[in-house]
């Protein structure tokens, strides 16, 4: 799964999100470091909607345009929760391994 | 409507019309959200976003009607075909070089001894025109096994003695880059389709199931040029290659309730159309030399003549056909799919 995948994921886990609002938590998620294009952003969710992972909740007219909210499905929740534990066991072990060499990660690298 | 919106707007209109139905509004709504101004111009960093969503739009991924999906299916197996057959050109060249009978014949001594690499520019050409094409060996490599953006670049790194050439030829005198332009087709297309069709969006491993008739194809070529040995050119003996596919494509369309997918006909069409289009230019200088068809016949060998004609008229008899039928195959609907609606 791309990074961008694994994000548009996160930012849906909380409550349905229309498109801006998912550019905004991704952009929040990774502080700054991933900015969706829209371009992007609806191959991202043609791709979750098409695997299944991602649906639409509701749709809303703001200002004179139709607002599409998407929501995570049940499989979505699973992919991402296990993707979030593969990623959350990769960096556990990175840890591990900085810790045995006298690095600390968490402060920027170089113990 | 602002003036911003509209230019929005018009940048949308790259995207096809069925995407567009369903997604411009919302698409709108993103790109407006967050901008103060209301008359200023599109960022360029989205407009390269909706171009390239386009194109992947276009040359149809997983989450395409299936009419685009079978024509973004059929522009990935030109890909895959085109790069076969200069796969197997440039592997051929090699093996038929001065310094492949070196790396043959030395006891010792590494690749770099063997190519006996040169410091005049024309024999560098020479080295970058047997060895960079072997690339496309590579790009076919890793286009099979699913490493789409490693293929891209590789596939781009095949055009290189293609530029180099263009670039010797400015100088010449006379110079048509219109009959360049056809002549170098075949190298091109096929790696603009590559770039095109090979996108995120498009299945994973899509060439895998053609894995088969490829390997099949390589070891016929190899068959037949162990048998004919250096008395055929490799262009012609690639024509014949393709040609010879097409009427097994042609038989297999024809075959009753048979379920060939549309890209295979559409995709050899294209080829088809592509190595007849790039013979044009040599037959265009020779009708140039000459008053009347009549004169060539009278002043030439009837060989000869058949030898420039035939090829290209049977690949267009054999193309149009094939391109009909895909065209026939393809399905009629572009029902939007309801993972987007």
């Amino acid at each position: 799964m791309s990074e961008q995948a694994f994000l548009v994921l996160a930012a849906l886990a909380g409550e349905p999100t229309h498109g801006y609002g998912v550019v905004q938590a991704v952009a929040e998620l990774s502080k700054g470091r991933v900015a969706l294009r829209v371009g992007t952003l609806y191959g991202v969710l043609d791709r979750l909607a098409a695997d299944g992972l991602v649906e639409l909740d509701r749709e809303e007219a703001h200002e004179g345009r139709l607002r599409r909210y998407y929501r995570l499905t049940n499989d979505g929740e699973r992919v991402l929760a296990h993707e979030a534990q593969r990623l959350a066991e990769n960096a556990r072990v990175a840890t591990e391994r900085l810790r045995q060499r006298g690095l600390r990660p968490a402060t920027g690298g170089v113990a | 409507m602002r003036p911003l919106e509209q230019r929005y707007r018009r940048v949308l209109r790259l995207l096809p019309r069925w995407y567009r139905e369903q997604r411009e509004q919302e698409m709108v709504d993103v790109l407006l959200a967050g901008t103060a101004e209301h008359d200023g111009w599109p960022e360029r960093a989205e407009c390269v976003s909706v171009a390239a969503l386009a194109v992947r739009m276009r040359v149809g991924g997983v989450a395409a009607p299936p009419r685009v999906f079978a024509w973004g299916q059929a522009v990935r197996l030109l890909a895959v075909l085109g790069l076969l057959a200069h796969a197997v050109g440039a592997v051929l060249r090699l093996t038929e070089s001065d310094a492949f009978y070196r790396l043959r014949t030395q006891q010792t001594g590494s690749i770099a001894s063997a190519f006996d690499l040169p410091a005049r520019p024309s024999e560098w050409q020479v080295f970058v025109g047997q060895v960079l094409p072997l690339l496309s060996v590579a790009a076919l490599v890793l286009l099979l096994r699913g490493k789409y953006v490693w293929a891209r670049v590789f596939a781009i790194g095949t055009l290189v003695p293609s530029v180099l050439d263009l670039f010797w030829h400015l100088s010449v005198r006379n110079f048509s880059p219109f009959a360049w332009m056809l002549d170098q087709l075949p190298l091109w297309v096929p790696v603009l389709c590559v770039l095109a069709g090979f996108h995120r969006d498009a299945p994973p491993r899509a060439g895998r199931n053609w894995m088969l008739l490829i390997v099949s194809l390589s070891v016929l070529a190899a068959l037949v040029v162990s048998f004919v040995g250096p008395t055929v050119p490799i262009s012609d003996l690639v024509v014949a290659v393709i040609a010879a596919l097409s009427c097994l494509v042609c038989l297999g369309v024809l075959w009753r309730n048979s379920d060939l997918e549309p890209a295979w006909p559409l995709a050899l069409s294209g080829l088809t159309a592509l190595l007849a289009a790039a013979q044009a230019p040599t037959i265009y200088y020779w009708l140039s030399g000459s008053a009347r068809l009549g004169d060539l016949v009278t002043h030439e060998s009837g060989a000869t003549v058949a030898q420039l004609i035939i090829p290209p008229l049977t690949l267009m008899a054999l193309g149009l056909p094939l391109a009909i039928c895909g065209l026939r195959r393809l399905p009629n609907s572009e029902r939007v799919p309801t993972s987007i609606a």
